[in-house]
């Protein structure tokens, strides 16, 4: 139990580190190729986790990161909340397909999410929707396996 | 770690038809959210609560770069900062010279006005803010300034940089405050072209660097160019300031607006120190006195006419 709860502990520190990493400000044009770097916590405690995370707790957790961002208050709990429910019901088969394959179903995962982002800007009338809005799922993928590895180590020195 | 040894809470995805109604729960919850910001139907307090909470977050996260700041800056050799030095010396030579010119005609206005019997030109205070080195939604149009409601600003309150006009404040917090930009496609500002005095709405489109005139009708006078400032009307933005450039005017035959297409003057990716314009009370105004009474007056405060131009506040009005 108490390895349950220092677990816990750690997916609270990433989520707040993935929370900094969102709003730390980027060098000039370097700003859409940030990774979205919660969800790819979120998608790995899914999948690694001792079980999966709950739904709520994903939209509590996005509704914050609304208030952080300055986003339309929703938008990251829509995203975060279908993720978790995609990653829940696919879990298994994404867990143990090899990395080349994993890599791509956390792209398309990400794709998906860029999708909703897109239907709600298109929804606000927003104008300017350039190839920049896609880069974040692929900047994503990329930093996934990296990701994967380092978060792997750091749960189980030993191994 | 086994799964197994989470008893108390079995997985949420044991029973399908369960989990999907939860989803469609959350999802239906998280649009309503939406649409409900969408239309602004939050009260201000609610907002405002929120972005206190927060406030802290954007402040810690600015610290290692005013940190960085303040280190290249005492590094930087003499040498630069002669020059530097110089160069602003220069650059207020040739603002005093214009502004005794403004100042002047700010006496002949106010002359010409008294003769009128109109109002004469509000007095508005500034109070100088910088930006937080923090990256919101870039799809959000929205800065965060290290100012907030302990320094006066409060929402509504129009941020300005050097060019002109940069936005408006949406949420203050105690410390910071969220400034919403003209360019969100949510933003409208009324506008006064400033070589005709045609009236009409400078909506934001999304894009930083382009604003929208969508209701110029099309035999308005109006050219690539033309300069458009702040009309004053909707009483939110004091009128004078100027904010966009005509980029393109666009007359199809068959319609009946002409499309107008506008570059702002402000920097409005690149901007890192704004001002606030903190509108006097009433009771400042008619007391005549030019010092604010009854406020507490914000420590970098200046007094600048309603003209956009920094006159010096001694003259009564």
């Amino acid at each position: 139990m108490s390895s349950l709860r220092q677990n816990n502990r750690l997916l609270y520190l990433l989520l707040a580190i993935g929370l900094i990493l969102s709003i730390v400000p980027l060098p000039n044009g370097l700003e859409p190729f940030r990774p979205p770097w919660v969800s790819l916590v979120l998608i790995y405690w899914s999948l690694e986790g001792s079980r999966s995370v709950r739904l709520g707790f994903a939209f509590s957790l996005g509704l914050l990161a609304d208030v952080l961002l300055a986003s339309l208050i929703g938008l990251h709990a829509l995203q975060w909340v279908i993720l978790m429910f995609l990653v829940a019901r696919f879990s298994s088969r994404i867990r143990f397909s090899s990395p080349l394959r994993q890599t791509l179903t956390i792209f398309l995962l990400l794709l998906n999410e860029r999708f909703i982002l897109l239907w709600i800007l298109l929804l606000k009338g927003e104008g300017n929707l350039g190839l920049e809005l896609w880069m974040p799922a692929i900047t994503g993928a990329l930093v996934w396996p990296w990701m994967f590895v380092l978060l792997s180590r750091i749960r189980q020195p030993g191994s | 770690m086994p799964s197994s040894i989470d008893r108390k809470s079995p997985s949420l995805f044991a029973d399908d038809g369960f989990s999907s109604a939860r989803l469609m729960t959350y999802c239906l919850a998280a649009v309503l959210l939406m649409a409900l910001d969408q239309r602004g139907a939050y009260n201000l307090k609610i907002r405002e609560s929120l972005a206190t909470l927060v406030s802290p977050v954007h402040m810690l996260v600015n610290v290692p770069f005013e940190v960085a700041d303040s280190i290249s800056n005492s590094f930087t050799d003499r040498h630069t900062l002669r020059l530097k030095n110089q160069l602003l010396e220069d650059r207020l030579l040739v603002q005093q010279v214009q502004l005794s010119q403004l100042a002047a005609l700010r006496d002949k206005n106010m002359r010409l006005r008294s003769l009128l019997g109109a109002r004469s030109g509000l007095r508005v205070q500034t109070l100088v803010a910088e930006l937080l080195a923090v990256d919101l939604d870039p799809y959000s149009h929205r800065v965060i300034i290290d100012r907030g409601r302990n320094d006066g600003v409060m929402a509504g309150m129009v941020v300005l940089d050097a060019g002109g006009v940069l936005g408006q404040v949406d949420i203050s917090s105690p410390e910071t405050a969220e400034v919403i930009l003209i360019s969100d496609p949510d933003h409208a500002l009324p506008i006064q072209i400033a070589r005709t005095g045609m009236r009409s709405i400078a909506f934001g489109t999304g894009d930083t660097s382009i604003l929208m005139l969508p209701n110029v009708s099309i035999n308005a006078d109006i050219k690539k160019g033309d300069l458009l400032q702040t009309s004053g009307m909707g009483s939110h933005f004091p009128a004078g300031y100027p904010v966009a450039r005509v980029m393109s005017v666009e007359r199809s035959t068959g319609r009946p607006f002409a499309r107008v297409w506008a570059r702002p003057v402000a920097q409005l990716e690149r901007a890192s120190e704004v001002l606030v314009l903190l509108p006097e009370p009433p009771s400042a105004i008619q007391s005549d006195t030019g010092v604010v009474s009854g406020t507490p007056v914000p420590a970098k405060t200046s007094q600048t006419a309603g003209d956009a131009a920094a006159i010096d506040g001694n003259e009564i009005q």
